[in-house]
């Protein structure tokens, strides 16, 4: 590779075209936020609350598991997924709008969870309106502060290399973020000394403030029912979808950057294989459930599973298995689909709906009797999705998507 | 030691100079020569390119047979002899798939080992060793007629080999 081509990709890597991608995230944003706002107006705003709270759900997963994808390659000392981390990382810039969302999602309690109008003694003080919302709240700081902690740390040395070739507001932004930060050698160790401690903190906090999510958000919404498996169901299907949307990512920047020489099939492998792998945890953990339900023939147990498995919701129930289970199970189990991008694609967008479904599915039924789908759902689901690509677009006008450091390293040593 | 078609037996200290010789023979059009290494590794591994390993189909064949085996077992087992159990179903599936699930990974398991054995047996050819290859050195066997011997010893001290010998 001649030194032209390398400075050309160094440039593409730290300063991405993303002006499409924020002004097509703003323009979803609008549209469907409005549709939102107006439905909200109209004669049945509990249908807009709950695809609100759904998106909230699903997005706020992707953001945190591609964030989670991060610190585990970190705190596991992985280096192969080096030229894709930062489309993961990318998920930090969603977590504002997420926390803003939570707290509209706030104002419309009244429509969504059933043990405010209908107190349930049965869970005594757990579930009152203080103590769920404080609590929720405390919970995500906690977790976005970690996550925010943990990309700013991965960030400073990159910014500090960069900080001279970018001027304006950008500069700005890179002094705020670098802090104190001047690139001796001990600042460094100090990094990644903390690096070291914030990875496995993200991890466990990860696991621990969903799982509060999940039960308060989720699961509270059929108060009488219970399942102690719930809270990992929930956070590891987020996983996935962090898995899945970095994938789609990775094809998209790989085109756009033109990064074919440092994004080789082994990264498609790789994360093809991941893929296959929590597909399969993911049927694994909603069968762990089923059984137990199942064996124990309690009403209150059963009748949540059911509900969903037969009758009006069936259907539903199997699209969602077929998506997230049986067709990434069949699709990637190949090396070939793994490696080519159409094929790979392919299944990891069918996975990534598959998991949207699947949040659809456990909301949706214990607030109402029969599935609706209709322009409401989609909307409010496109104002999410423009949402998330307008975070993920101003943090790659902001930041390098890939690490100077990494395309250096990779070009240079000629393994990647 | 005999057994082995006679060629040339070199020892690495360095991964890089190992795998520039084995690009290297690769060039020069060997094929069916051994390398060693004490640990996995990747870069040899990339240079030495073997093909997909037909093991994996093994693995899935036994995976099948064993989830096959697993339904109709219980099933049929229960159908043979009908008890009710819990007041469930007689042929209950949910419960079932735990069988089915430990079929596979065992009939994998056992598919994947046999696989193994058999296709080293099927491909193994003797080639001479040493000892250190098992500890800090990587080695590499070529096979070849006592003419060409003397282009590929030179080939390998050229690409940094520590130590070439020629074996009988």
């Amino acid at each position: 590779m001649s030194a032209h081509d390398r400075d050309a990709m160094y440039q593409r890597g730290t300063d991405a075209p993303a002006r499409g991608l924020v002004l097509l995230g703003a323009a979803l944003a609008v549209v469907g936020l409005g549709l939102f706002a107006f439905l909200l107006t109209g004669d049945d705003p509990g249908r807009a609350w709950r695809m609100f709270l759904i998106n909230f759900l699903y997005f706020t997963g992707i953001a945190m598991g591609g964030i989670l994808f991060a610190a585990i390659q970190k705190a596991t000392k992985a280096r192969w997924a080096g030229s894709i981390i930062r489309f993961a990382e990318a998920g930090v810039a969603f977590l504002p709008i997420s926390l803003i969302c939570f707290l509209v999602i706030f104002l419309g309690r009244d429509h969504l969870f059933p043990w405010i109008e209908h107190p349930t003694p049965a869970r005594g003080q757990w579930l009152t309106v203080s103590w769920v919302f404080w609590r929720d709240l405390v919970a995500l700081l906690v977790l976005f502060g970690v996550a925010a902690a943990f990309v700013r740390n991965n960030l400073k040395p990159d910014l500090y290399q960069l900080k001279e070739h970018v001027s304006g507001w950008r500069r700005t932004v890179y002094d705020r973020v670098l802090g104190g930060y001047s690139g001796t050698a001990e600042e460094e160790a100090a990094v990644d000394r903390r690096l070291s401690i914030l990875a496995p903190a993200m991890i466990l906090v990860y696991a621990y403030m969903l799982t509060v999510i999940a039960f308060d958000l989720v699961m509270s919404l059929a108060p009488y029912w219970l399942s102690n498996l719930f809270g990992a169901f929930f956070f590891m299907g987020a996983f996935l979808t962090g898995l899945t949307m970095l994938g789609v990512l990775t094809v998209y920047w790989r085109g756009k950057l033109g990064l074919t020489a440092i994004i080789t099939p082994h990264q498609f492998h790789d994360l093809g294989k991941l893929v296959f792998g929590f597909s399969v945890f993911w049927a694994y953990l909603m069968y762990s459930q089923l059984l137990v339900i199942w064996y124990g023939n309690l009403r209150e147990e059963t009748s949540f599973v059911f509900f969903r498995l037969w009758g009006e919701w069936q259907p539903i129930a199997i699209v969602v298995g077929l998506m997230v289970f049986l067709i990434p199970f069949w699709g990637l189990i190949w090396v070939k689909a793994k490696i080519t991008p159409v094929t790979f694609t392919l299944f990891v967008i069918i996975s990534l709906l598959g998991v949207w479904l699947e949040r659809y599915l456990l909301v949706q039924p214990s607030l109402i009797e029969t599935p609706v789908f209709g322009l409401p759902e989609v909307g409010v689901s496109v104002g999410f999705l423009g949402l998330f690509l307008l975070a993920h677009g101003l943090f790659a006008r902001t930041f390098p998507m890939v690490s100077p450091r990494w395309v250096a390293r990779a070009l240079e040593t000629g393994h990647h | 030691m005999s057994g082995h078609p006679g060629g040339v037996l070199g020892a690495f200290r360095q991964i890089d100079a190992a795998t520039d010789a084995v690009r290297e023979l690769k060039e020069m059009g060997y094929e069916d020569f051994t390398v060693y290494s004490p640990v996995p590794n990747h870069e040899i591994e990339l240079a030495v390119g073997h093909k997909v390993s037909p093991v994996r189909m093994w693995t899935l064949l036994g995976g099948l047979a064993g989830v096959t085996t697993g339904f109709w077992m219980s099933l049929w087992m229960s159908y043979d002899w009908p008890l009710v159990v819990g007041g469930k179903p007689i042929g209950s599936v949910i419960p079932y798939v735990v069988i089915a699930f430990e079929l596979t990974v065992l009939f994998g398991a056992i598919a994947t080992l046999a696989g193994v054995v058999f296709h080293s047996w099927r491909t193994a050819k003797p080639a001479a060793f040493d000892g250190r290859f098992t500890d800090d050195m990587i080695g590499i066997f070529v096979p070849c007629r006592p003419d060409r011997r003397n282009a590929v010893k030179s080939l390998m001290e050229s690409s940094g080999a520590a130590e070439v010998r020629l074996e009988a």
